[in-house]
């Protein structure tokens, strides 16, 4: 890559913010509980040397690790413990590996005196960077008005939320087109209800990253600034219009509330959807995303190729995105790789 | 003529293929149940003439009606076929009454088998329709369910034009408002996982509401029942052909030209697959007239694309402008 920027592009330099690492006390758990899946994914064989040599052969210089799934299974009990085990092994490898990793901790919600415990520990004790959370944990939704207390703590910590999406919770529809097709929706139902509760309004010092472009979020933003009032309002048997007099401010607000929250690249067609995310939020609010390792390694250089062939984004504005967006976001990276 | 004249005359000449119909007895029909829809259908006192009259302000030269919501297949519906044949048959009365004025897309009982092939053949046959509704799910089964095959097949040999509309969800989800368009979404989901998509490729499909959010997660929907994890390079092909499957259809503009949703689909299909709608009489004239106004102001429209989108497309498309 021709670029005037001084980080030398030959070596990993990228910084990968929707990055997940399977531990193997995870899978087995979720085995026993849950069939081993995600989104109807079976999940691959895990280890941190085969993880890091997908990241050096896609210039991955860190990644920010997530567990995947859910952990809340069973009892508030159950969780507690699966999300310290999860956050002590995600401060292990990072310690182990500083350059190479950050870290999201998992909170055992809908236990919100679980998930406050926790989040003190996992960033107190551990100092790890952040906090996952998916768009539901068995049908709560994460800007759901029992969350609060969590934001107003996490707030005060000017905490990064990444969200991701959980299994659609929705009954009578087919899970073989529920799964692939409503995770996009989910992210957009998880931005929904953070807007319609107004946490948001309430906590400007949160900075959330959604995943995958933010699902379907920038491509319905208009509908969901409007579906707050639409969810008060009237409304016919074909609830397809957009309102004609909309309360332009309140929806100018809702917009804006949405173009000030962080995206990942990961998408499924780079031309359609990096393109209509840029036009909403701006590369600024745009970080790489590769879903690794979800997504089966032989993809990888495909996606990061359509990445590559954005036309949208000049040399700056593709470090940017690849790079340096998400180094302002976490200091400690910054301090490590700099 | 002068170019501006000429898309100014185009611009005001519009072809409307998103417009609803519900006659008395049909409203009545879902009164009968209860049906929340009735009391709204109602409340909006349609006929024939509010059609026209909003049409006329509206510079709308035709409408090609569709039945409301929740079609002729509804919880407790006593006898779908008939009200399908009575429907259709208004339909057809409206088309013959005010030449020039309406063509029809024809609702199918679709989950009785037979009765719904004998409508599709009266429709478009007798009637002379224009095409048929299908909706996402009919009573919460979605197009991958067996009832779908049979009718998508004969469709499919007659080439028909099928309009896909969102039904309400099997579950409401965070927001019934944003989330229904991306029924369409699922329907062709559902369509792709029983491999109709591939299987019935001459059937010329519009997408309502822009393919709900296929403009933006085409790409996702092609990899419904694919296995990943299987053979790359089959995956790959699949994959290539599916996108340009959905990008070769027909796309209804209602309420879809605020830039993301515009962005996105002028990303993801030519203008020249794009057509005009309003959702009348659920959608007010006023909101129809910023969606058009904001169609006019798209970048990188030129005149010619802009009345194609607004007359053009669907002059070619249907054979009741031929």
């Amino acid at each position: 890559m021709k670029s005037n920027h001084p980080v030398n592009t030959r070596e990993p330099y990228r910084i990968d913010v929707h990055h997940h690492v399977l531990p193997k006390f995870y899978t087995e758990t979720l085995e026993k509980v849950s069939s081993l899946t995600i989104f109807g994914i079976f999940l691959p064989d895990w280890s941190v040397e085969s993880h890091l040599a997908v990241m050096d052969k896609n210039k991955i210089a860190a990644g920010m690790a997530s567990i995947p799934g859910g952990i809340y299974y069973e009892s508030d009990a159950f969780a507690r413990n699966l999300a310290r085990q999860c956050n002590e092994f995600l401060a292990k490898i990072r310690s182990e590996h500083p350059t190479r990793f950050g870290a999201f901790a998992v909170l055992p919600v809908p236990d919100v005196d679980g998930a406050l415990k926790e989040a003190e520990y996992a960033l107190d004790t551990l100092q790890l960077d952040g906090v996952i959370m998916l768009s539901n944990v068995a049908g709560h939704y994460v800007g759901d008005p029992e969350n609060d207390t969590l934001f107003a703590e996490l707030n005060r910590r000017s905490t990064v939320v990444y969200i991701h999406p959980g299994d659609p919770p929705d009954k009578g529809i087919p899970e073989t087109i529920l799964f692939p097709i409503d995770t996009g929706l989910e992210t957009a139902r998880a931005a929904m209800s953070l807007l319609y509760s107004g946490v948001f309004d309430r906590y400007p010092d949160l900075r959330f990253i959604f995943s995958h472009c933010g699902g379907i979020t920038p491509y319905l933003a208009y509908r969901i600034a409007r579906g707050g009032t639409w969810i008060r309002g009237e409304g016919g048997a074909d609830p397809g219009m957009l309102d004609e007099s909309p309360d332009r401010a309140a929806t100018a607000k809702a917009i804006a509330h949405l173009q000030r929250q962080y995206y990942d690249s990961m998408t499924a067609n780079a031309s359609v959807g990096l393109r209509t995310l840029q036009d909403f939020a701006g590369h600024e609010h745009i970080l790489l995303g590769t879903d690794h390792a979800i997504l089966p390694p032989k993809y990888q250089p495909i996606k990061l190729r359509e990445l590559m062939g954005y036309k949208g984004f000049d040399d700056e504005m593709r470090m940017a995105v690849e790079r340096n967006n998400a180094l302002r976001l976490f200091p400690r990276l910054q301090e490590v790789l700099q | 003529m002068s170019s501006y004249a000429r898309s100014y005359h185009a611009s005001n000449c519009s072809i409307d293929i998103h417009h609803h119909f519900m006659p008395p007895f049909f409203v009545d029909a879902l009164a009968q149940v209860g049906h929340p829809a009735a009391a709204q259908a109602k409340a909006l006192a349609w006929s024939p003439e509010t059609s026209l009259a909003i049409m006329d302000d509206a510079r709308i030269e035709t409408a090609i009606l569709s039945l409301s919501l929740p079609g002729v297949s509804f919880e407790g519906s006593a006898d779908p076929a008939t009200l399908a044949r009575q429907c259709n048959e208004y339909a057809a009365r409206m088309i013959a009454d005010h030449p020039g004025r309406f063509g029809a897309f024809a609702s199918l009982p679709v989950l009785q088998a037979q009765a719904a092939l004998d409508e599709m053949a009266y429709a478009l046959d007798n009637l002379k329709l224009d095409g048929v509704m299908l909706l996402s799910n009919v009573c919460g089964r979605y197009p991958d369910d067996e009832h779908f095959t049979t009718l998508l097949a004969e469709l499919n040999r007659r080439k028909a034009i099928v309009f896909l509309h969102p039904n309400h969800a099997p579950s409401p989800g965070v927001n019934v408002y944003v989330e229904f368009p991306h029924e369409v979404t699922r329907a062709l989901a559902a369509l792709t996982v029983s491999g109709g998509l591939e299987r019935f490729k001459r059937i010329r499909y519009i997408l309502a509401y822009a393919g709900g959010t296929i403009p933006f997660i085409a790409s996702r929907v092609t990899v419904v029942g694919m296995d990943v994890f299987g053979s790359f390079l089959k995956t790959m092909i699949r994959y290539i052909q599916r996108v340009g499957t959905m990008q070769r259809m027909n796309y209804d503009l209602t309420a879809s030209t605020d830039p993301y949703a515009w962005r996105a689909l002028s990303n993801h299909t030519k203008p020249h697959r794009i057509l005009t709608g309003s959702n009348f009489p659920w959608t007010s004239p006023e909101a129809f007239a910023l969606q058009q106004a904001a169609l006019r102001d798209a970048e990188a429209l030129d005149s010619l694309q802009l009345a194609s989108i607004e007359c053009d497309n669907a002059r070619k498309l249907f054979a009741r402008f031929a």
